[in-house]
């Protein structure tokens, strides 16, 4: 059928022989490996301070967008701080939802 | 036999298919693949059975590689989300394509590393794709450390991308100034974006976002109006990069040199290279990197002194497609290019041996008839595939092609001209940014009156 000389079937089995051997050690190495858990460094790396924030900051967080940074700065300086971040539902227009969708990218310190 | 990697292929797509649609453990489709080898070692010297014995091979290593395209490392972002469920998580990696700005906000693909939930740090793998509100000056091959809710939504099916990420930018890795890209796409990328200034400094809006899909393979900018007549009459294919372009690019490139009297081979040399340069350009998609692989196996035929086959080059190029991804088997602009540029080299010599457009002495009536019929061939070969993929019949593809592949080509090489003017010598360059805004208003009005022709396509 494909009529290759003797050489040329080596080279073949050679090549193909590689190949199955590469699919099988890729496969093994993804069934055994493991998750490898690194650390617990950076918890809050990233995040951002609700007390020392400037409006940018907010307004790069999704979901905040800038008049709302406005009024989460207003009542932070109202206040003069806030210690919780539930304290963010006194603000005006913070609704459940939003609330949650945002609370993530904060902390307080 | 001249086409063996036909056959090779053949087989290969079988088994991928097959393994597709019937499941069977992976150590058993390996213990029979390595039987089979075994088997062809005995056999090295028995023609038929050597041959019939490759064959089972080839197929069950094409069900062999799909098993383990399919399997997934525990470490895979995915694996940690479930189905349907938002979680916070802080990603590091790197970003993997251009981003690209649209709609206010930027996307890419991000190549991730590691991977925080709820305090715990794990390293992990895996491609997302992330949203980030704004532009923010990301550029391809930055690490970053990403945050946001991960989730895994119902319409993503993208090659291996499962998750998405709505992001804000958290930080920088600890070396912002470092590109951690593979530099040959950094400087392809680099390219594309000089490019793009070019086009669309020069020119209006409309004609720039067709010119810079044409050149370039970015869609982005293209208005859905013009994308949605162009299916009808089956001419899209000029708005996406495929092989016709980077033939053309392949073309210039050999001209070019040939004006300096640089010899075939040396051409081939640097031909190469810059063609590679160009398929990563575009976003190495299933006709670009099979066009390319074709050229290059021509160039090095030739360089080597060999036989060129075009069945077997286009062999060489689907193998090398799905053996990096054999899920591309499934994919459609896969199916279309492989299938219109076999329907072409198949179709076309027969059809030319019925008609016999040679016996036609007027040389522009001869041209027309025989892009009629590469134009049919082409559709003949397609038009189930567009039935069954877009429902939608275009009778009027054969002769829409006729006229407008010409004028694509001509706008393409306009299109290059301009850019190369625009580097060169700016001052000139809005000459040719005409030339090229009358060619595609030109390009555009021919689409828009073929449409209008009665039963120039139906909705299935």
């Amino acid at each position: 059928m494909f009529d290759f000389t003797p050489q040329e079937r080596r080279v073949i089995l050679f090549f193909l022989s590689m190949m199955i051997a590469g699919i099988a050690i890729s496969y093994l190495k993804k069934s055994y490996a493991h998750n490898e858990l690194l650390a617990n460094l950076y918890q809050n790396v990233g995040k951002t301070n609700l007390n020392t924030a400037d409006k940018a900051s907010f307004v790069s967080i999704p979901g905040i967008a800038d008049k709302l940074a406005s009024r989460i700065i207003e009542y932070r300086d109202k206040e003069g701080g806030l210690l919780n971040i539930e304290d963010l539902k006194q603000v005006k227009g913070m609704t459940n939802y939003r609330y949650e969708k945002i609370k993530d990218f904060l902390f307080i310190k | 036999m001249r086409r063996p990697l036909v056959w090779f292929v053949f087989f290969f797509c079988l088994g991928i298919y097959l393994d597709s649609h019937v499941s069977m453990a992976f150590f058993w489709l390996e213990l029979f693949t390595l039987l089979f080898l075994i088997l062809c070692l005995l056999m090295l010297k028995r023609k038929v059975l050597f041959d019939f014995f490759l064959c089972v091979v080839i197929f069950l290593l094409g069900a062999v590689l799909f098993q383990n395209s399919q399997k997934l490392s525990p470490n895979h972002i995915s694996k940690y989300l479930k189905y349907s469920y938002k979680r916070f998580s802080i990603v590091k990696g790197i970003i993997d394509t251009p981003p690209v700005l649209k709609n206010g906000r930027t996307s890419f693909l991000f190549q991730t590393k590691e991977v925080q939930f709820d305090h715990l740090r794990l390293r992990t793998c895996g491609n997302i794709l992330v949203y980030v509100k704004g532009n923010n000056a990301l550029d391809y091959g930055q690490e970053l450390i990403l945050g946001g809710n991960l989730y895994r939504p119902y319409y993503l099916r993208r090659g291996n991308i499962s998750l998405v990420m709505n992001a804000r930018v958290m930080n920088f890795s600890n070396a912002p100034k470092k590109n951690r890209g593979f530099f040959l796409k950094r400087f392809a990328f680099y390219l594309k974006r000089k490019i793009e200034n070019i086009i669309f400094s020069y020119l209006p809006s409309m004609p720039a976002a067709i010119l810079d899909a044409m050149l370039l393979g970015e869609r982005r900018m293209l208005s859905p109006l013009i994308n949605n007549s162009m299916i009808k009459t089956g001419t899209v294919h000029i708005l996406v990069v495929s092989g016709f372009n980077t033939s053309l690019v392949a073309l210039i490139i050999i001209s070019i040199l040939k004006l300096f009297r640089v010899s075939r081979k040396i051409s081939f040399y640097i031909a190469i290279p810059l063609i590679i340069i160009y398929c990563l350009m575009t976003g190495a998609s299933s006709p670009v990197v099979r066009a390319t692989v074709m050229a290059i196996v021509f160039m090095a035929a030739y360089l080597l002194k060999r036989e060129t086959n075009i069945y077997n080059s286009c062999a060489i190029a689907a193998g090398f497609i799905l053996t990096v991804n054999p899920h591309q088997l499934f994919d459609i602009g896969f199916q279309l290019s492989f299938i219109s540029v076999l329907s072409i080299v198949y179709l076309y010599p027969r059809l030319k041996l019925f008609f016999k457009p040679e016996l036609i002495k007027i040389k522009p009536a001869r041209f027309l008839i025989e892009g009629f019929l590469v134009s049919l061939s082409a559709w003949l070969g397609t038009m189930g595939f567009i039935a069954w993929y877009f429902k939608i019949f275009s009778p009027i593809t054969v002769i829409a092609n006729i006229f407008i592949v010409p004028l694509a080509a001509l706008i393409t090489l306009c299109g290059f001209a301009l850019v190369a003017m625009g580097i060169l010598c700016p001052v000139i360059a809005p000459v040719f940014a005409s030339t090229n805004e009358l060619l595609v208003i030109v390009l555009l009005n021919i689409n828009v009156f073929l449409l209008k022709i009665p039963g120039a396509y139906f909705n299935l």
